[in-house]
């Protein structure tokens, strides 16, 4: 009993997480006869974040960014990504880090402060096996300017 | 137990304060208003609020007032701090049987026009003409717009709201054009522009004798709108400017009949000779009662209350400070997500207020009024320039972060 629950949770991760590489493609690629690309303008994304839970909780990995104000490599933690490839049939995919930052532009101390999330070329393959559940998030924290006033 | 009733009140600055400063002088705070949203939580000095669609209504107010009575509450003061309730509240206090302030020279005061009519002859006036739809736009354009640059201002507005400087033919018409939509079938005040520092004076005046108990430079960043972002206490003037200046305060004061109340005049300084900018019946808004106080140990709401109860106000200076206020706007507008560096500024040396005024979520503009700046900061020291540094780099801890749309 238990293990065909595993089995088919399993297979959901995969057959969901294949779906939204599709919708995310969609996004970027579409282009109909009248409108063009009008679709991912609309949106004006390409990607869809996401977060994924493992049995331990939370799933996170460490990657690294050049702080443009520096010039130098800092490592960062994310529990943020999005779909780059997914092989279903070996369930598995490889995922690119998505770094978050609180208002400051620094590193969030809790969910409720990432304002944030931008693209990196940190990927990683993960195993889907490992993966129990996907959460995808507001698409408006990879579109988010922020001003900050007055200027001196 | 003895009760103030005041009329209208704003959720920041003077008017908001003054509730405050009377509850601590021991009276039960009564405030009409006609604000949907005045609640417990904002107005914590308030014992009991009554809302009214229309203040003005006298006959209701009246009638409220009366069963505030058979309550057992004593009605020791009625005033208000906010335009256009001033005069009224006088006018409530007589009918009262209380404290007789001059209620016809406070409703002078009210309307920009009246009191430009009133004043026409004294040096301090300037040129002025009233824009009252007796001629096309076109024609009263032409007919002087020889006396380039003008302003325009709307006879009723406060905090310089669409108060607009025009210096070309083209934008003199523009401004009476958008002033006659923004105000269908009212008159526009076109003035003279008075070119110089500008200074504010607030004043009291009790049985006809004035009191001039502050003089502060402005400081004007925004030109087209005049949005005032700098307040310099005391206005460092030479003893020669400032007898001219009290002559001049004098004579506007006499020729307005003010006997009994208090008032803010604005004024510039151009070439040596007095101006009026304006006066309105009110002491000033914002955190003027902090500048004062700071400057010189006199908490004027407080005099005011207390001569609106029909005590002699105590105008002793009780210090000596140089204090400086700044008020900060923005360039660009968006949603308020965070605001920080307040605690960074309050630990500035010498700096003894800050006040952040919007709230996350809320929307901020560029300033097309007074209305719209965001925060204050007042520093005090015993030089100006000290204070001014201060304020400014205090000022310059605080960020709003926002989200453009």
């Amino acid at each position: 009993m238990k293990l065909s629950n595993e089995k088919s949770c399993k297979h959901g991760i995969c057959e969901a997480l294949f779906e939204l590489k599709s919708l995310q493609d969609f996004l970027t690629e579409s282009s109909t006869k009248y409108s063009g690309k009008l679709l991912a303008k609309l949106v004006g994304v390409d990607t869809i974040p996401f977060i994924l839970m493992t049995k331990d909780g939370l799933f996170s990995h460490s990657g690294e960014v050049i702080n443009h104000k520096n010039g130098k490599a800092e490592s960062f933690t994310s529990n943020y990504f999005r779909i780059e490839s997914i092989e279903k049939e070996g369930c598995h995919a490889t995922i690119s880090l998505l770094h978050p930052l609180d208002i400051h532009g620094d590193p969030p101390h809790s969910p409720c402060d990432v304002i944030i999330l931008k693209k990196t070329t940190n990927c990683i393959e993960i195993d889907l096996l490992s993966i129990c559940a996907i959460q995808t998030v507001d698409i408006e924290l990879l579109k988010r300017e922020i001003i900050i006033e007055p200027k001196w | 137990m003895k009760a103030i009733v005041f009329l209208g009140c704003n959720n920041f600055g003077t008017s908001k304060e003054a509730l405050t400063i009377a509850k601590e002088m021991g009276y039960f705070i009564v405030l009409l208003t006609n604000k949907r949203k005045i609640n417990k939580q904002k107005f914590p000095d308030v014992d009991l609020c009554i809302f009214f669609k229309d203040i003005l209504d006298e006959t209701k107010v009246i009638d409220e007032l009366t069963n505030i009575k058979k309550d057992g509450k004593q009605i020791c003061a009625c005033i208000s701090f906010i335009d256009p309730y001033v005069s009224y509240a006088a006018k409530l206090s007589e009918h009262l049987g209380l404290v007789k302030l001059s209620a016809d020279s406070l409703y002078m005061m009210e309307n920009k026009i009246r009191f430009r009519e009133k004043l026409r002859g004294l040096s301090s006036s300037p040129f002025y003409v009233v824009f009252n739809h007796d001629i096309p736009v076109d024609q009263f354009v032409q007919k002087y717009k020889s006396f380039l640059p003008l302003i325009l201002k709307p006879p009723a507005s406060n905090g310089s709201k669409n108060v607009l400087l025009v210096d070309t033919t083209e934008k003199f018409k523009a401004g009476i054009t958008f002033l006659q939509k923004r105000y269908p079938g009212r008159w526009v005040l076109v003035e003279e522009y008075l070119a110089g520092p500008q200074f504010l004076i607030e004043i009291i005046v009790h049985s006809n004798e004035m009191t001039v108990v502050g003089v502060i430079e402005q400081e004007i960043t925004n030109n087209e709108r005049f949005i005032v972002t700098g307040y310099q206490y005391p206005a460092m003037l030479n003893s020669e400017d400032y007898k001219n200046l009290v002559d001049s305060i004098t004579s506007i004061v006499d020729q307005i009949g003010l006997s009994n109340g208090s008032c803010h005049l604005e004024m510039r300084n151009v070439q040596g000779n007095w101006k009026l900018v304006e006066i309105n019946p009110r002491m000033s808004g914002g955190a003027m009662n902090q500048i004062i106080e700071e400057g010189t140990g006199i908490n004027l709401i407080k005099e005011i209350v207390r001569m609106a109860l029909g005590e002699q106000p105590l105008l002793i200076e009780t210090r000596k400070q140089h204090v400086y206020a700044i008020y900060l706007t923005i360039s660009s507008q968006g949603k308020l997500l965070k605001v920080t560096g307040v605690d960074q500024a309050l630990r500035h040396k010498g700096v003894k207020y800050v006040h952040i005024k919007p709230k996350e979520g809320n929307i901020l503009i560029v300033p097309y009024s007074m209305g719209n700046r965001y925060a204050c900061v007042i520093a005090a020291s015993e030089s100006p320039e000290i204070a001014k540094s201060i304020a400014i780099a205090a000022a310059q801890e605080i960020k709003f972060y926002l989200e453009p749309f």
